[in-house]
C-alpha cells in the first residue's frame, strides 16, 4: 500500500506543472487532440489479439495500455479486457530474473516500459512485478557489477538489454520507468545515470570525454550516433529530449546548467519537420514522444525559437500530430522504417502518449 | 572445433613442403578466426555458459564437413579428380559459410527494402551462423557496437530465431546431408575407378 501511495503521489508531482500549463492551449485544438487521442486508441483496440497483446510485443503492448490508462477518459480494468488482457499478458513474460519481456534482445527497454504501465494500473496486485522489474533495471545498468569501472564510457548506462552496448534512448527509458514507480531518490541508480548522462551531453564542462562539443545537445551515446545520423557526435532532436528527460528524472534541478543548455539547444533547433539537429525523418515519432514529454515536464508551453519567434509547443505539436493521423486514427513514419516506426502499432502508442501530455 | 576444421583445407600426404607448409598456415589461419569471432561473440559470458554456444559451433561444423563431403564426391562424379575435388568443395563450403556468417552486413541494404513486410530482416538474421553462436552465448549480436554501427539490421525490426528452430535445423540438415553423402558415394567409385585394361587378344588355337 505504502509504494501504491508513493507511485500515485509520484505520477501526480510529475504531472502537477503539465496540468496547470495545458491551460494555454487553444481549447478548440485541445478538443481535437482530444478525439484524435480517441482515434488512436480505437485503432489500438482494433489490433489487440485475442490474448490482448500487440505485435506479440511486451514493449508495445505496454505503451498502449499505457495509452489507455492514462488518458482523458480515465480507463483502468474495470473497463473490460481491453485493459485486462494486456495487463495479463504483460504479466505472463514476466521472467525469473525481474524482466518483462517476450524476447531476449528487447528485456531492459520492455521491462521500462512494462513498469510504466503497470504503475499506471494503480493497482497493488502488480506491486511484487514491479519491485522485481525494478530490480533488473538497476542490476542491467552498466556498473561494477558487469566488471565496468567509472571511468568507461559505458558506466551508468542502460541497453536493450541483450547486450552490453548501453545508450541514452535506453537510459531514458529505464529512467522513466523507475521514477514512474517510485524508485528512491537516493538510489545509487541515480547518479551513476547521471554519469552517463553528462557523458553523452555535448557539454565540455560537465562530459569529461575528449570528443565533447558545447552546443548543449545529446548525442546517442558517449562518442557515437547511428550511422542513420552520420555516426559522429552531432546533437539531435530525439536524444537531447532523452538527456533533457533524463536529468530531469534523475532530480537535477531545472536551473543545472547542463539542464538549461539542453533546453536552449532544443529550443534553438526547433523543428517539427525532421528530427532536430538532422536533415532526416528517422526516428521522429520518437523525438515527438519524447519531445512532448520532456516540455510537458519541463514546465514552460511558450518559448522563444532561434529566429526570435515565440512557439506554444503544445499547439503546434497538436497540430502537427492530428494532420499526420490516418483515417484508421493510427499514425506511422511514412518517410522511416528505422527502430520500427513502420508499425502503426508501436507509433500510434507512442503518439497518443504525446498527445496525453500534451493536453494534459 | 578449429582442429576438426583442418581436414578440409587439404591432405596432410602433400608431397611438397611448399604445399604443407601452405596448408598448416591456412589452418592456423582458420583457427585464428574461429577463435576471434569465438571471443567476441562469448566475450565475458561465464564459463558456466560456454557449453551451448560451443555446441552451436560444432553443429556449424559438421554440417560443413558433411557439404564439402557432399560436393567434393558431386565433382567426382563429374570427373574431377579426388584431391582436386576435396579442395575445391573445401573452398566452396568455407566460402558459403562466410558468405552466410556475413549476411547481416552485405544484405543489410536488402534488408532495408524489405523492412516493411518484416520478413526480409528476420530471415537474414536467421540465415547466419553468427547469430546462431550469439543465441546460443545469449548474445544480442545485432546490437553490439560494431555491428549497429555497420549494418541496417539493428535498426530494423526482426526476430531471432529460436535455440530450438535452429538446434532442428541443423540435426535435419546433418541428418540429410550424410544420407546424401552416402548416396553420392555410391557413384563415385565408378566414375573415379581406372577405366579397364584393354582386352588381351584371343590366342588362336594351332
Amino acid at each position: 500500500m505504502k509504494r501504491l501511495a508513493l507511485m500515485t503521489l509520484a505520477l501526480t508531482l510529475a504531472s502537477a506543472p503539465a496540468t496547470q500549463a495545458a491551460e494555454s492551449m487553444d481549447p478548440q485544438l485541445k478538443e481535437k487532440a482530444r478525439r484524435a487521442i480517441d482515434g488512436g486508441l480505437n485503432f489500438l483496440r482494433a489490433q489487440q489479439a485475442e490474448d490482448g497483446s500487440l505485435s506479440k510485443s511486451v514493449g508495445i503492448t505496454a505503451l498502449a495500455l499505457r495509452g489507455f490508462l492514462e488518458s482523458h477518459r480515465g480507463y483502468n480494468e474495470a473497463d473490460g479486457p481491453f485493459v485486462t488482457r494486456p495487463v495479463e499478458f504483460i504479466v505472463s513474460k514476466v521472467n525469473p530474473d525481474g524482466s518483462i519481456s517476450e524476447s531476449l534482445q528487447n528485456r531492459s527497454y520492455n521491462t521500462a516500459v512494462a513498469l510504466v504501465a503497470l504503475a499506471a494500473t494503480k493497482n497493488p496486485k502488480y506491486a511484487d512485478v514491479i519491485a522485481n522489474g525494478q530490480k533488473f533495471l538497476k542490476g542491467h545498468q552498466i556498473d561494477e557489477g558487469e566488471g565496468y569501472q567509472k571511468d568507461h564510457r559505458y558506466y551508468g548506462g542502460v541497453g536493450y538489454g541483450g547486450d552490453e552496448r548501453p545508450d541514452m534512448s535506453n537510459l531514458y527509458l529505464a529512467v522513466e520507468g523507475l521514477k514512474a514507480t517510485a524508485t528512491d531518490p537516493k538510489d545509487p541508480v541515480w547518479e551513476k545515470a547521471l554519469v552517463f548522462v553528462n557523458r553523452s551531453q555535448n557539454r565540455s564542462e560537465s562530459n569529461d570525454q575528449a570528443w565533447a562539443a558545447n552546443d548543449g545537445g545529446f548525442v546517442y551515446m558517449p562518442g557515437w550516433n547511428p550511422p542513420e545520423f552520420g555516426g559522429k557526435t552531432d546533437s539531435y532532436g530525439g536524444m537531447t529530449a532523452a538527456g533533457l528527460i533524463s536529468l530531469l528524472f534523475a532530480g537535477v534541478d531545472r536551473n543545472d546548467p547542463r539542464i538549461q543548455s539542453a533546453y536552449q539547444w532544443m529550443t534553438a533547433n526547433y523543428t517539427l519537420d525532421v528530427n532536430p539537429g538532422t536533415d532526416a525523418k528517422h526516428g521522429l515519432f520518437y523525438f515527438y514522444n519524447a519531445f512532448a514529454k520532456v516540455m510537458a515536464a519541463y514546465g514552460e508551453d511558450e518559448f522563444t525559437d532561434a529566429k526570435g519567434q515565440k512557439r506554444n509547443w503544445r499547439n503546434e505539436l497538436a497540430q502537427k500530430l492530428i494532420s499526420l493521423q490516418a483515417a484508421d486514427g493510427s499514425w506511422v513514419n511514412a518517410d522511416s522504417n528505422k527502430w520500427w516506426e513502420n508499425n502503426p502499432q508501436l507509433v500510434t502508442a507512442w503518439t497518443v502518449i504525446a498527445l496525453e501530455h500534451i493536453v494534459r | 572445433m578449429p582442429t576438426l576444421l583442418a581436414p578440409l583445407f587439404g591432405s596432410w600426404r602433400s608431397g611438397t613442403l611448399r604445399t604443407l607448409a601452405t596448408h598448416v598456415a591456412t589452418w592456423a589461419f582458420a583457427t585464428l578466426i574461429v577463435l576471434c569471432a569465438t571471443g567476441l561473440i562469448v566475450g565475458a559470458v561465464p564459463v558456466d555458459r560456454l557449453p551451448a554456444p560451443l555446441l552451436m559451433a560444432l553443429g556449424i561444423v559438421v554440417v560443413s564437413h558433411l557439404a564439402a563431403t557432399c560436393a567434393s564426391h558431386v565433382l567426382q562424379s563429374a570427373g574431377t579428380a579426388p584431391a582436386v575435388a576435396r579442395e575445391w568443395a573445401s573452398w566452396l563450403v568455407t566460402t558459403a559459410l562466410w558468405l552466410l556468417a556475413a549476411a547481416p552486413l552485405w544484405l543489410g541494404p536488402l534488408a532495408d527494402l524489405g523492412a516493411h513486410t518484416g520478413s526480409a530482416p528476420t530471415a537474414i538474421a536467421a540465415a547466419s551462423p553468427l547469430v546462431h553462436i550469439a543465441l546460443a552465448a545469449e548474445q544480442d549480436l545485432l546490437r553490439t557496437e560494431w555491428f549497429y554501427a555497420h549494418t541496417s539490421l539493428g535498426a530494423l525490426q526482426f526476430e531471432y530465431p529460436t535455440l530450438l528452430a535452429v538446434g532442428i535445423a541443423y540435426l535435419g540438415g546433418a541428418a540429410g546431408l550424410a544420407v546424401l553423402c552416402f548416396l553420392l558415394s555410391r557413384s563415385v567409385p565408378l566414375a573415379a575407378r581406372p577405366p579397364d585394361p584393354p582386352a588381351r587378344p584371343k590366342e588362336h588355337a594351332r
